[in-house]
């Protein structure tokens, strides 16, 4: 019996082990490929000279910059205001009665689910005639309405589980509506605002369909400047790598701070752990 | 608690507004589009004429077959592998969190990361996809991209890579909230890990699976990234997608009103797919 048991644990680790391999080997092969010069690119000897230049090369690219600083921008705003307007929204939705409330609350998570290429062309063509077109407030407009119905729902989960007693205790007390958000209802549910404003960032920060149709050269994103890479003529494998990798650390990085409450997000709270 | 209506509207009306302005109101004006020949050139009314341009057109049909493909198989893969790596994940093992995290890394990243290493590892002389077919199955390899028989194939596979993790996430999450009695209890009166897996598991998580199915399918229908880097579409119209067409339409050729024609086909069915989840989205049901 134990002999068994044994067996089964080294069947599940091969198994795990290779489930992994699978998907973290073209992540590997980013990793690796921006270390190489070009040379070395394509030569699949596992022993290599490892070289920065790829790092160095891209990082001192003014463009390259520029876009990373676009990104960090529009995504910090847009973020910050989608967490302000959509807080209003779903406390509204947990605490007051409104009529239709939950037909409104899944027509409001529909607008996140449509292509988006259903508002693209409207957005393209107003954005053109009133020179939002390639402009900073443009894209943070988008990207908090494109954040908004996610941020109404996850928070929404997050202040239901506040106790409403803990609201009213403190009303009778003489605390207005906003002293009892500020001394109550936020920081209770503070962790949960908080995974949900790093969602947001993720989101806009990875976002690539709207800032490839709505930035030119000036607010472009990093999304779209490492696209650019393979418009060259002749592709700069590793530079191209090493700017993938940068554009995904902070990524990577803040998944890993909110992964318990990842596919709660992902699906707009439908899933909770 | 009493509350007044002015207090309602100040926490709900910026949203809403926000809301109307910049999602109902393009929604409502790419519909009135789809009514109008509108380009560079003109901007006239022409009623349903773009309509039945678009179901004459050949290259509409293909689109459609290519999206239809691309959700269908996609989707059912990342189900299928998604499921056997959430069934594996259910075990128990040491360093199950450290190897969670490595899963999960597909499905954060940038779209276009993705895109672009696996645009790099199908390079047909030089990328890893074609050294490893050659060295350790001998078989000379593809242009995976370029041939008309294995680009389709070749842009599902990244959507699989990617968002397998999503799916086996999301069924791994179910599986821990299964009633372990009911389990148990069904062993003890001899039935077999598959019997269980096929005539319990499978039924009490319904829910869970048709929420997974229907997040992914509502995505892949509007995939963009994963083909518009690797082919644009191409080669031909091979890769070419319900979404792909409607942005070269719109973006490319600047044929305002046909690509809204397309875009409002495609808004009517993700809106079918997510009246389908309405049913699904009850949270209590789920807990």
């Amino acid at each position: 019996m134990m002999k068994r048991k044994n067996v089964l644990q080294v069947v599940i680790y091969v198994l795990v082990i290779l489930v992994v391999l699978l998907f973290f080997i073209p992540i590997y092969w980013i990793v690796i490929t921006s270390f190489k010069s070009g040379a070395d690119v394509f030569d699949y000897r596992f022993l290599f000279k490892p070289i920065v230049n790829n790092y160095r090369n891209v990082l001192k690219e003014a463009s390259f910059q520029k876009y990373y600083l676009n990104s960090l921008t529009v995504a910090l705003i847009s973020t910050l205001f989608a967490m302000i307007i959509g807080f209003g929204v779903s406390y509204g939705f947990s605490r007051f009665s409104i009529t239709k409330k939950e037909a409104l609350s899944f027509y409001i998570l529909s607008m996140r689910m449509i292509p988006p290429i259903v508002v693209a062309i409207p957005f393209f063509l107003m954005f053109r005639s009133i020179g939002l077109y390639d402009s900073y407030l443009g894209l943070i407009l988008i990207y908090i309405a494109f954040n908004l119905p996610f941020v109404i729902w996850v928070l929404r989960g997050f202040i239901d589980e506040v106790p409403i007693e803990l609201e009213e205790a403190a009303m009778i007390d003489g605390c207005s509506r906003l002293r009892v958000l500020r001394y109550v209802t936020i920081p209770i549910s503070f962790t949960g605002i908080l995974a949900t404003a790093v969602l947001c960032f993720i989101f806009v920060w990875n976002e690539f369909f709207f800032a490839l149709i709505l930035t030119g050269v000036n607010r472009r994103t990093v999304t779209v400047g490492v696209y650019n890479f393979i418009g060259f003529a002749e592709i700069s494998w590793g530079q191209m790598c090493a700017a993938s990798l940068l554009v995904s650390i902070p990524i990577i990085i803040f998944g890993i701070i909110v992964r318990k409450n990842l596919i709660s997000g992902l699906t707009f709270g439908a899933l909770k752990e | 608690m009493r509350t007044r209506k002015v207090e309602i509207f100040a926490f709900i009306l910026p949203g809403l507004l926000f809301l109307i302005i910049f999602s109902l109101y393009p929604t409502l004006f790419t519909w009135y589009t789809s009514f109008r020949d509108f380009s560079i050139f003109s901007n006239n009314f022409n009623g349903l004429r773009n309509y039945f341009e678009l179901f004459k057109d050949n290259v509409f049909y293909i689109s459609l077959k290519n999206s239809l493909l691309y959700v269908i198989f996609a989707v059912g893969f990342e189900f299928i592998i998604g499921m056997l790596i959430a069934l594996l994940f259910n075990q128990n093992f040491k360093g199950k969190s450290i190897a969670l995290i490595f899963i999960m890394l597909p499905m954060i990243i940038p779209p276009v990361v993705s895109a672009l290493s696996f645009y790099m590892m199908y390079d047909p002389t030089l990328g890893l996809m074609n050294y490893i077919l050659k060295n350790l199955f001998h078989i000379s390899g593809f242009s995976w991209l370029t041939d008309p028989k294995t680009a389709i194939w070749a842009v599902v596979l990244i959507d699989i890579w990617q968002w397998t993790p999503f799916v086996s996430l999301v069924l791994l999450a179910g599986l821990q909230y299964l009633p372990k009695e009911t389990l148990e209890a069904a062993r003890i009166d001899g039935a077999n890990s598959i019997q269980i897996f096929f005539s319990i598991t499978i039924k009490l998580m319904r829910k869970i699976i048709m929420i997974a199915l229907l997040f992914r399918t509502v995505e892949a229908f509007k995939a963009f990234e994963s083909i518009f880097i690797t082919t644009k579409g191409g080669p031909g119209y091979n890769t070419r997608t319900l979404n792909i067409y409607a942005y070269i339409k719109g973006f490319e050729f600047m044929k305002f009103g046909e690509a809204a024609t397309l875009a409002i086909l495609m808004l009517f069915v993700s809106s079918f797919l997510i009246s389908i989840f309405r049913k699904f989205f009850s949270k209590e049901e789920i807990k």
